[in-house]
């Protein structure tokens, strides 16, 4: 079958899908990592994890180590997560640092704003200077990041185009919804494991078509028909909903909306992935962030956050909420993990789209398999 | 045992509780029972690096400042 991107790249009518070898390949998914998570703006993980002052946590990005870290003024900041002495890791699990990051290999010190506090015995023993070791070139190597609606975007390469930028759009999109997200904790968040290429997760959320069979339950209240197809080329797509039925608790009970939406979302939700790995969602009442991690080729962390237009929401509704959150995302396991164990089916020519229906999916392929030419170009030019 | 020696275990002790603070402690009366400025500043030191790491502000103050002195 023809690895031929500009297959993809065609119009959605006749064009194919992305080919099994950007599900199955390690060559291929090197290649992503770098054309398109180490160049672009991929989420991390978002600030809530990070709530207090001195919080760190390693997290290991496609491979790269990184520190995710809350500084003495309060700023979130990403740093690779190694001395510059000679490149162990710093930070092994969760903690709260309330001095200094000291390597465990040296003792060099650095501050939780990554400036190198001090270097033992670098010109000999009891000796602590040395004039050819600069400790203001020597802090830790920091990670370009931009925070949006919580999520921890990350620029690795350091030289794409400003988020604010490249995003401009879905947040004048969204412009709404730019108002105080309040993470509802412990009980609204939660992790899954699937045994997929990361892409199938993506295109799995970006997509309405599967709604009638994969969730029946979300579907008696919110029918096909009520929902169209998002597609922004080059940027973003998803989905929206004409009739967002809100959570109900016990009696009734509703969470508070955000403030001053207008009437688009008194029955209207969006879900939209911000290429490559986001998951959004905005709804009048609670709003949504799923993280899409790449563990290999053939895995992925699914991390899942939720947020409410109030600190003080009911924990019982909350619970319930995410239960119910979890339950839909479970329900699409199967599925993406089915479309995996198909890639391996020499014969597939990366599928045909739906003219109608699958207009989102393939906004995102061809996004994926632009971003794959140009780097190839670029990296030959 | 001699106070080097006592000491010397201690320390090894602290090490293997990850008793920082103690080992603030321990390495500065350390430093006390040397002559050689040497000498002095290595356990200085040892304690200024944990003092650092525990986020003893006061403590890193005053050994950096002894560690300036020799």
């Amino acid at each position: 079958m023809s690895n031929d991107l500009t297959l993809v790249t065609k119009p959605l009518e006749i064009a194919n899908g992305l080919p099994n070898s950007h599900y199955i390949d390690q060559s291929v998914y090197e290649l992503e990592k770098r054309s398109i998570f180490f160049e672009g703006w991929p989420g991390l993980c978002v600030a809530s994890e990070v709530p207090k002052i001195g919080d760190a946590i390693p997290i290991s990005f496609m491979g790269m180590p990184l520190l995710v870290l809350r500084g003495k003024q309060g700023e979130v900041r990403v740093f690779q997560n190694i001395c510059r002495h000679r490149g162990m890791i710093l930070v092994k699990e969760r903690k709260n640092i309330e001095g200094a990051i000291r390597c465990p290999y040296h003792s060099w010190c650095y501050s939780t704003e990554g400036n190198l506090l001090v270097t033992p015995h670098v010109g000999g023993p009891g000796i602590n200077t040395h004039p050819d070791i600069d400790k203001n070139t020597l802090g830790l190597i920091e990670v370009r990041s931009y925070i949006w609606r919580d999520v921890i975007f990350i620029n690795i390469s350091g030289d794409a185009e400003p988020f604010e930028t490249i995003h401009k759009n879905l947040m004048t999109r969204w412009k709404e919804f730019e108002q105080p997200l309040f993470h509802g904790g412990e009980d609204s968040k939660f992790l899954l494991d699937v045994k997929c290429n990361w892409k199938l997760a993506v295109e799995n959320y970006c997509e309405s078509y599967h709604l009638p069979w994969i969730h029946p339950g979300l579907n008696t209240y919110s029918k096909l028909e009520d929902h169209y197809n998002i597609n922004e080329p080059n940027l973003y797509s998803g989905q929206g909903s004409l009739l967002y039925r809100q959570f109900l608790g016990d009696n009734g009970a509703v969470f508070p909306n955000f403030a001053d939406l207008s009437d688009k979302w008194t029955d209207g939700a969006e879900y939209i992935t911000v290429y490559p790995n986001v998951l959004l969602a905005v709804q009048k009442d609670h709003v949504y962030a799923t993280i899409i991690s790449p563990t290999s080729t053939t895995t992925a962390e699914e991390h899942m956050h939720i947020y409410y237009a109030s600190s003080d929401t009911d924990p019982k509704m909350r619970k319930d909420n995410c239960k119910q959150w979890e339950e839909i995302f479970i329900e699409d396991i199967f599925v993406v993990e089915g479309m995996q164990t198909g890639r391996q089916c020499s014969g597939f020519d990366g599928g045909r789209f739906s003219p109608a229906m699958d207009g989102p999916t393939h906004c995102f392929h061809a996004w994926v398999a632009n971003k794959l030419l140009n780097f190839n170009k670029t990296v030959s030019a | 045992m001699n106070k080097k020696s006592k000491i010397d275990q201690l320390i090894v002790e602290a090490h293997r509780q990850n008793d920082k603070k103690k080992l603030i402690k321990l390495y500065f009366e350390a430093s006390k029972l040397f002559s050689k400025n040497k000498e002095i500043s290595f356990f200085l030191t040892q304690a200024y690096v944990f003092s650092l790491d525990v986020g003893d502000d006061i403590e890193s103050k005053k050994l950096f400042h002894m560690l300036k002195q020799h």
